[in-house]
């Protein structure tokens, strides 16, 4: 006879039994590996002063702060956890706390048993691990090494020299100290003294130190804060932020490097990564590459030195220098000289009292409002100069040149392109070639020499004096516009053009062809203007 | 007796001694029945060296043995389908109630477990992991060397011969992490469920990965 199927409910208890089973086994086998011993450790002891507390660990947290006695109190938590809670037991005994006392200090170490004579076993040996609560005399000398576990240290005032290891290294308000670390962050607030930090691939962060500062770290980020002595910092890939700090030296590699607030001078070496200095009561040397340089609010001088990337900044007390490549620069207020030498790059500076000299390649020179002249030189670029307190000289080739307002004389040399130049207060003396020529309203003589290019020029408007004009060129017109009043000793020649005059001429011997010599008014100032192949106008200087 | 041909089946089938020694006279002058009768006896004789059954003697005391057994598993007890016969007089909807219930108390007995054996009832400042919790990390780490392996497969060639400061930077870093991946291991070796050592691993071998995926990023 076929037996009858399965209830509901029968399916229901067979379900449950077997989920029970499966649930039951794993939880079971993981409670058999997990019982754990506990065994606390305490002991008193008194420290001299000048003495120094010394201790070796490893495997577990070590908090020390310092108190307001001389005792050192030692508190301890063993663990140890094996299969059987009688092995736990048996090897949380088996870890000694060996502390001893001399001349010199107090001394901790924790021993662990020889791992290899625990038991021979198939499968995990026990784990264990020792946590420490220490309260030493806040001027205690501390001398600690920790591995595998993290290191706080409050208020322990004392010299301090702290090693560690995979772990973190925290250290407040303390006095001189020496912290080393690896694999681990290091965080210390509030040191009375110097303070020396060694790190690898771990991020420090300090701040609050009184003394002075000195950092190294490789693979991981650093930042400082309100330092008052001077500051060294040695990175490598990662950031490094200062803020509020003294004098300061930083070098890196592969990070940024970002310095606020400093009261003395900076000086940043970093390679591809980039440059932010902002607000330093000193002067600033800034060498990069690969990354920008900013920089503002510098009192002293600057030096910037980069490569292969731009650089940004003002405002500047004194003189700024800036060399670098393949990167635009652009400067503005700056209270001293300026030197820019660049290639491959743009410049553009603005408001600068001393004098401005600007040198590229391939690429575009702008310059505002610069105090005492500049000497501007690029190729393949477009040189604009403007309000310029002095002498000044540009010199470009394949780009236009145009100067306004100079309150000195005037040097423009550019070849296969325009030159343009007004309000000129000094001699200006302009040479060029394929290009046109125009100067309006200038001061001083006037010399052009041209090439295939017209010349457009006046002189200025508010001279009642003359001075002397000479201007030459081929295949294109010259243009003159002269005051009436002003006298002039005429010499025209052009060859395949004529010559006009708005101005009367005074002249003797023979007329016509060519060329023509004379006087305009009563003389006085040369004005020569030779021509091939176009024509010469001389034209009233309308006020 | 006189016997004729048409008296011969009636004989085969049941004939008595005097019928048959009256069909052996018939037979000496009739040739039809003559091969009948031959060929019947013939088959008698196959069928009798056919025949082999003996009676085993304790036969009938096992039957009788299993009659009583039989009698008395009606009283005591019945078979599975007959002992939960029961249940299928239940309404169905009482057995979807018992059901329920029996699901419910299963999951709660499974949470129970659950709980007890996991990390949820473990001290969070234990510095020990609990088997559970170790074998995630433990599962964790066995992840990311499997992701890194890829990974340094990839970057194998940048980082054996490297052509910029950056890439023997990178070289560098991953140097000093295996040899911290090293010393971890070896010390973890020794104190499986030491957390900070655990979590120092794991923390190293992302740290590893992320590197070769600059690597990588860089190499793009």
């Amino acid at each position: 006879m076929k037996p009858a199927p399965f209830s509901v409910l029968e399916k229901s208890i067979a379900v449950f039994t077997l989920t029970l089973a499966l649930l039951a086994v794993p939880a079971l086998a993981a409670n058999a590996a997990q019982d754990t011993a506990t065994r606390s450790f305490e002991k008193t002891l008194t420290l001299g002063a000048n003495q120094t507390f010394a201790m070796e660990h490893k495997f577990g947290e070590v908090r020390i702060h310092g108190e307001n006695s001389r005792e050192v109190k030692i508190s301890a938590t063993i663990r140890v956890q094996a299969t059987t809670q009688a092995e736990a037991e048996h090897n949380a005994d088996q870890i000694k706390i060996e502390v001893s006392q001399d001349a010199e200090g107090i001394k901790v170490r924790t021993a662990y048993p020889d791992q290899h004579t625990w038991y021979i076993r198939v499968g995990k040996g026990p784990s264990y691990s020792v946590n420490y609560d220490i309260a030493v005399p806040s001027d205690a000398k501390l001398w600690l090494r920790n591995n595998f576990g993290n290191v706080e240290v409050r208020s322990v005032r004392g010299w301090a020299d702290i090693e560690n290891g995979h772990g973190k290294l925290e250290l407040r308000d303390s006095g001189a100290a020496k912290l080393t670390n690896s694999f681990g962050e290091v965080e210390a607030n509030g040191s009375d003294g110097n303070l020396t930090v060694v790190n690898n691939n771990g991020a420090v962060t300090v701040s609050t130190v009184r003394g002075t500062l000195d950092v190294k770290d490789r693979f991981a980020a650093i930042t400082v804060s309100n330092v008052q002595g001077a500051v060294s910092i040695s990175g490598g890939n990662g950031a490094v932020e200062i803020t509020d700090a003294g004098a300061s030296t930083v070098s890196n590699s592969f990070g940024s490097v970002n310095a606020r607030n400093l009261h003395g001078d900076l000086t940043v070496n970093n390679n591809n990564g980039a440059i932010d200095a902002d607000t330093v009561s000193g002067s600033a040397t800034l060498n990069g590459s690969f990354g920008t340089i900013t920089f503002a609010n510098v009192t002293g001088h600057v030096r910037c030195t980069s490569s292969n990337g731009k650089v940004k900044g003002g405002p500047a007390g004194e003189d700024v220098y800036v060399k670098t490549t393949f990167g635009e620069v652009s400067l503005e207020q700056v209270g001293g000289s300026i030197e820019v030498e660049d290639s491959n790059g743009e410049i553009n500076v603005k408001k600068v009292k001393g004098h401005a000299k600007l040198n590229t390649s391939f690429g575009a020179i702008e310059a505002a409002v610069i105090g005492k002249g500049v000497r501007a030189i690029t190729g393949n670029g477009r040189i604009s100069l403007s309000d310029i307190g002095g002498d000044t000289f540009a010199k470009n080739s394949f780009g236009g040149v145009i100067v306004q307002r100079v309150s000195g004389a005037l040097t423009l040399e550019n070849s296969n392109g325009p030159v343009t130049a007004n309000s000129v207060s000094g001699d200006t003396t302009a040479k060029t070639s394929f290009g046109p020529v125009t100067l309006d309203d200038i001061g001083g003589s006037i010399s052009v020499d041209d090439q295939n290019g017209a010349v457009v020029l006046s002189a200025a408007r508010q001279s009642s004096t003359c001075k002397n004009i000479t201007v030459k060129t081929s295949f294109s017109p010259i243009q003159v516009r002269l005051p009436e009043s002003a006298g002039y000793n005429l010499s025209a020649r052009t060859s395949f053009g004529r010559i006009n005059s708005e101005l009367s001429i005074t002249t003797n011997g023979p007329l016509g062809g060519d060329s023509i010599n004379g006087k305009i008014g009563n003389g006085g100032c040369t004005l020569s203007l030779t021509n091939s192949n176009g024509n010469i106008d001389i034209l009233k200087l309308s006020k | 007796m006189q016997i004729t041909c048409r008296d011969r089946k009636q004989i085969f089938l049941d004939g008595s001694a005097e019928e048959w020694t009256g069909l052996e006279l018939h037979v000496a002058s009739c040739a039809e029945c003559a091969e009948e009768v031959r060929a019947w006896k013939a088959l008698s004789a196959a069928a009798e060296e056919l025949r082999d059954y003996q009676e085993s003697p304790a036969l009938w005391p096992r039957i009788e043995t299993a009659l009583v057994q039989q009698a008395e598993n009606s009283v005591i007890g019945k078979s599975r389908p007959e002992r939960l016969a029961f249940w299928r007089s239940v309404p169905m909807v009482w057995q979807t109630v018992m059901a329920g219930t029996l699901v419910l108390l299963m999951a709660v007995t499974a949470g129970y477990l659950y709980l007890q054996s996991g990390p949820g009832k473990g001290d969070p400042n234990n510095p020990l992991l609990k088997d559970r919790k170790l074998a995630e990390v433990e599962r964790s780490e066995r992840d990311y060397v499997k992701a890194i392996d890829k990974l340094a497969a990839e970057a194998k060639p940048e980082l054996e011969m490297p052509t910029s400061p950056l890439m023997a930077s990178y070289q560098e870093k991953l140097i000093m992490l295996d040899s911290a991946i090293d010393e971890l291991r070896a010390e973890a070796g020794q104190n499986p469920s030491n957390a900070h050592l655990r979590y120092q691993l794991l923390a190293i071998y992302q740290e590893k990965k992320m590197t070769l995926q600059d690597v990588l990023e860089t190499k793009r």
